[in-house]
């Protein structure tokens, strides 16, 4: 159904508005990309020039910190132009509707709007209505969907958990009005998990959740019994007024994750949460900063797996656009000019002047030890590739990702994450 | 003028005709022939509709002709266009409009406003209470004589069950109907959407069923309590329709209605957050639609109407939820009734009494038949004639509709209010 909305003519994907449509295929290769990006953050350097010269506007309707900041720089790191703007929903009431703001900030050029919305919906209302070349992310509408949190999920359990086939997972928390937990649901569902449990009071269940492929509990022993990943949601804390919990007690003791209920699920269990965590609400402290918790990477992975989202959308990784180029000609003349204009541009320039300005992008402060050779080398050979640059730009994504040892980077961060002040002293 | 409506089939479901006769109006608008010529008459106009449907013209029941207050989205003018290019000739509008139908003379105003276009009929339905606030009753007799057929609180809930039972009980005292749109507003709760499958797939707030089945059982309990007469606008579920068969069966003096949409569409529809399929009671699931069908088909329902609530396009360019409910319905009413006789739900007759008498009755206005003494509102339509609902073809100003793209059958072709032809397609 949401087929047409997020993928062109060609069946590439324009806009990420949810999780759900997308092929295994498709995530897989979000999550492939991702990996790719995951070295550029632990760079000294950390830019590539894949969105150079391109605009992008994070549009807030709904306060944000996490998912806001980790746009942010995941532009960033792709040499995108940023703008952030926060319009409260007050500024909408005042008038100007959702669509004049995007008409007047698209008129300025804008090449990719992040939107965040408080309504389940915005952001498949904004796509259908912004011209051909300009792509929408959904940063979070609603209840409805928060696809790149879903995708930063799987990205997470791929890490630590491998395939996903034999897994058991189970989501805990409020389900009723929570984004983040359709998106992972579409998400597991789409990639095969064995089996996926929610766990809920009646009152935070929605009805018919079953008819989306999950197994509903109401008792966190039924849920958590051998689950391999363990998702927490957060609550939020006026869910007395509606009726839903008696009081935030009650709902820890019967809901909240202690490290006694997490030996119920496997031994090697992770556990996740989207953050921000309410801890003694929805999950002990205990548990958070525990061995088995893997939050703080969570919010490390966001970065990479929104970059990838960001490169794939833009047709800017060098797999995609060998595909665009593919289907533009095999599309013939009606289809060029768009395909062109969306595949091409991105990585076609981002070898020869990209050197240049990557010296002058790189961050100041660290840059004076480094050698002098390093500006000076084509960015690249710099970034993708540090010590051979293969001359297929797709081998150097995939053999950067290769180089690194995947489990050799896991626990480096959960170890150095929950004592991060420290680690700057 | 005296005119003839030569070879058509006529049904007037009310009394029992159906059948290949003439119909002979004459200059006063009244119909005087049914079959054959009364003695001396001489017809000015012939209408020819060999190969046509003669029938009552239409009664809808619930119309927003968006005036007076809301003009950006509609008008009288524009809406009583649209609803005689639809065969429909008598219009009940809520009271719902700013200010309220609540004075006599807001009731008096519509009325005059539509006697200016001498296009359809149209009824206004009287505010329960006043503003629709739920808390003074509204003056009924006043209202009641400046030809108000019904009083409702539209959508506005009544949420003081004991000011709900005083209306009931005020309404006997003068033998009035009034008209419910069943809800519990705590249950709604601000939803948008049937709480069920495609409401938390999409993230939308729900209305469960038991919002409309709670407002039922109230509303029952009070009218039998008080024997007051009474209608249920809008059933939107399976077991509120039940509900209502019971109360029948049980002798209370209740009637219903469901809308067209209502008859065809599923929360399914909803798709992608089609806000064109935002309405108000929402569309539930497949078990809903088929629970509505068959009251239509038993007799639980007496009547199916547009719901018409034509919108600028701005309303529906929103966020789901955030997106303003209704349809601009006028003129899919009858091609979608004729979709059920195609589906074998109904018989031609019966789908025409749907839509004509049975109305009627409800309101209690002498037309919807075409008896000798009859006013000759009459719709003409060609039941063969297949066509594809545009935006260009609309006639309502609002252009909010679902249906936009789908082919239909069923084309009318004239249409005569008071023995005057005040609609005749392009084609003729």
């Amino acid at each position: 159904m949401n087929q047409g909305l997020q993928f062109d003519d060609a069946g590439r994907l324009r806009h990420l508005l949810t999780i759900e449509g997308l092929s295994r295929q498709t995530i897989l290769e979000i999550l492939d990309t991702a990996e790719s990006f995951i070295s550029v953050g632990q760079r000294e350097i950390k830019k590539i020039p894949l969105l150079r010269g391109k605009t992008v506007v994070n549009l807030f309707f709904e306060f944000s910190t996490r998912t806001r900041t980790t746009f942010e720089i995941a532009a960033k790191r792709l040499s995108a132009d940023v703008i952030n703007l926060n319009v409260g929903a007050s500024s909408t009431a005042k008038g100007e509707t959702l669509l004049d703001t995007i008409r007047n900030l698209e008129a300025m050029h804008t090449d990719l709007f992040v939107v965040r919305h408080g309504e389940s919906g915005a952001s498949h209302m904004i796509a259908r209505h912004v011209p051909p070349h300009v792509r929408i992310i959904n940063a979070g509408d609603g209840r409805h969907a928060h696809p790149t949190q879903g995708l930063l999920d799987m990205f997470t359990i791929r890490r630590h958990k491998g395939a996903f086939d034999k897994l058991k997972v189970v989501i805990i928390g409020d389900i009723m009005h929570s984004r983040v937990a359709r998106s992972q649901i579409h998400a597991l569902k789409t990639l095969g998990v064995a089996e996926l449990r929610v766990v809920a009071p009646r009152t935070l269940l929605p009805t018919a959740v079953e008819k989306l492929g999950v197994i509903p509990c109401t008792r966190m022993e039924d849920g958590l019994d051998g689950a391999d990943v363990v998702m927490m949601l957060r609550l939020q804390r006026e869910r007395m007024q509606g009726a839903h919990i008696p009081s935030e007690h009650e709902y820890f003791n019967l809901f909240g994750l202690t490290p006694a209920k997490l030996t119920l699920a496997a031994k090697d269990a992770i556990v996740m949460h989207p953050g921000p965590m309410n801890r003694g609400l929805e999950i002990d402290s205990a548990v958070a900063d525990g061995p088995q918790s893997v939050i703080l990477p969570q919010v490390t992975y966001g970065i990479a797996v929104r970059m990838a989202v960001m490169a794939l959308i833009m047709g800017g990784t060098p797999a995609s656009r060998e595909q665009g180029d593919r289907s533009a000609r095999s599309r013939g003349p009606s289809g060029d000019a768009t395909a062109e204009r969306d595949a091409g541009a991105p990585i076609a320039v981002a070898g020869i002047p990209s050197a240049g300005r990557s010296r002058f992008a790189g961050p100041s402060a660290d840059a004076p030890g480094r050698p002098r050779e390093a500006g000076m080398r084509p960015a690249a050979s710099q970034v993708l590739a540090p010590d051979s640059a293969p001359p297929n730009p797709d081998e150097a994504i995939k053999g950067a990702s290769k180089g690194r040892d995947r489990r050799a980077g896991v626990p480096a961060s959960r170890k150095h994450a929950p004592a991060e002040g420290k680690k700057r002293r | 003028m005296s005119l003839v409506i030569k070879g058509g089939r006529l049904i007037d479901p009310a009394n029992g005709v159906d059948g290949k006769k003439d119909l002979y109006v004459d200059e006063n608008g009244f119909v005087v022939g049914v079959g054959k010529s009364p003695p001396g008459f001489k017809a000015r106009k012939t209408i020819e509709a060999q190969g046509r449907i003669v029938c009552p013209g239409l009664v809808d029941l619930r119309a927003r002709l968006r005036e007076p207050g809301l003009e950006y989205k509609a008008t009288i003018e524009s809406e009583v266009h649209a609803a005689v290019a639809a065969g429909i000739t008598t219009l009940c509008c809520p009271p719902d409009t700013l200010p309220v139908i609540d004075t006599p003379a807001m009731a008096q105003m519509l009325q005059s406003r539509a006697w200016r276009f001498g296009l359809a009929f149209i009824h206004p339905l009287g505010a329960l209470t006043q503003r629709l606030e739920g808390k003074l009753l509204a003056d009924m007799e006043a209202l009641d004589e400046a030809g108000c057929v019904g009083f409702t609180n539209a959508l506005a809930p009544v949420t003081d069950t004991l000011v709900m039972r005083r209306a009931f009980e005020y309404a006997v005292t003068l033998d009035l109907t009034v008209f419910l749109h069943a809800e519990d507003p705590w249950l709604r709760n601000g939803g948008c959407v049937h709480e069920g499958e495609v409401g938390t797939r999409l993230g939308l707030p729900g209305i469960p069923e038991s919002a409309e089945t709670v407002g039922v059982a109230r509303d029952l309990a009070l009218i039998e309590q008080t024997g007051c007469r009474a209608h249920f606008c809008g059933l939107s579920s399976a077991r509120a329709a039940s509900m209502v068969a019971q109360a029948q069966k049980k002798g209370l003096p209740v009637s219903a209605d469901t809308t067209a949409h209502h008859l065809h569409l599923t929360e399914h529809d909803i798709g992608d957050f089609n806000t064109l399929c935002h309405v108000r009671p929402p569309l539930r699931g497949r078990h809903d639609r088929e629970g509505l069908r068959k009251a239509i088909a038993n007799g639980t329902i007496g009547a199916i109407c547009s719901d018409h609530q034509p919108h600028e396009p701005d309303a529906k360019l929103a966020p789901f939820a955030r997106s303003e409910h209704g349809i601009s319905a006028l003129e899919t009413l009858l091609p979608l009734t004729l979709r059920l006789v195609d589906e074998k739900l109904l018989t031609l007759t019966e789908a025409i009494a749907l839509l004509t008498h049975k109305p009627a009755e409800i309101i209690g206005v002498e037309t919807g038949h075409l008896g000798i003494g009859a006013t000759a509102d009459v719709c003409i339509f060609d039941p063969d004639s297949r066509w594809t609902l545009t935006a260009d073809r609309l006639v309502s100003r609002g252009h909010n509709t679902p249906f936009l793209g789908q082919a239909f059958h069923g084309q009318v072709t004239h249409t005569l209010v008071g023995g005057k032809l005040v609609y005749e397609s392009p084609g003729g």
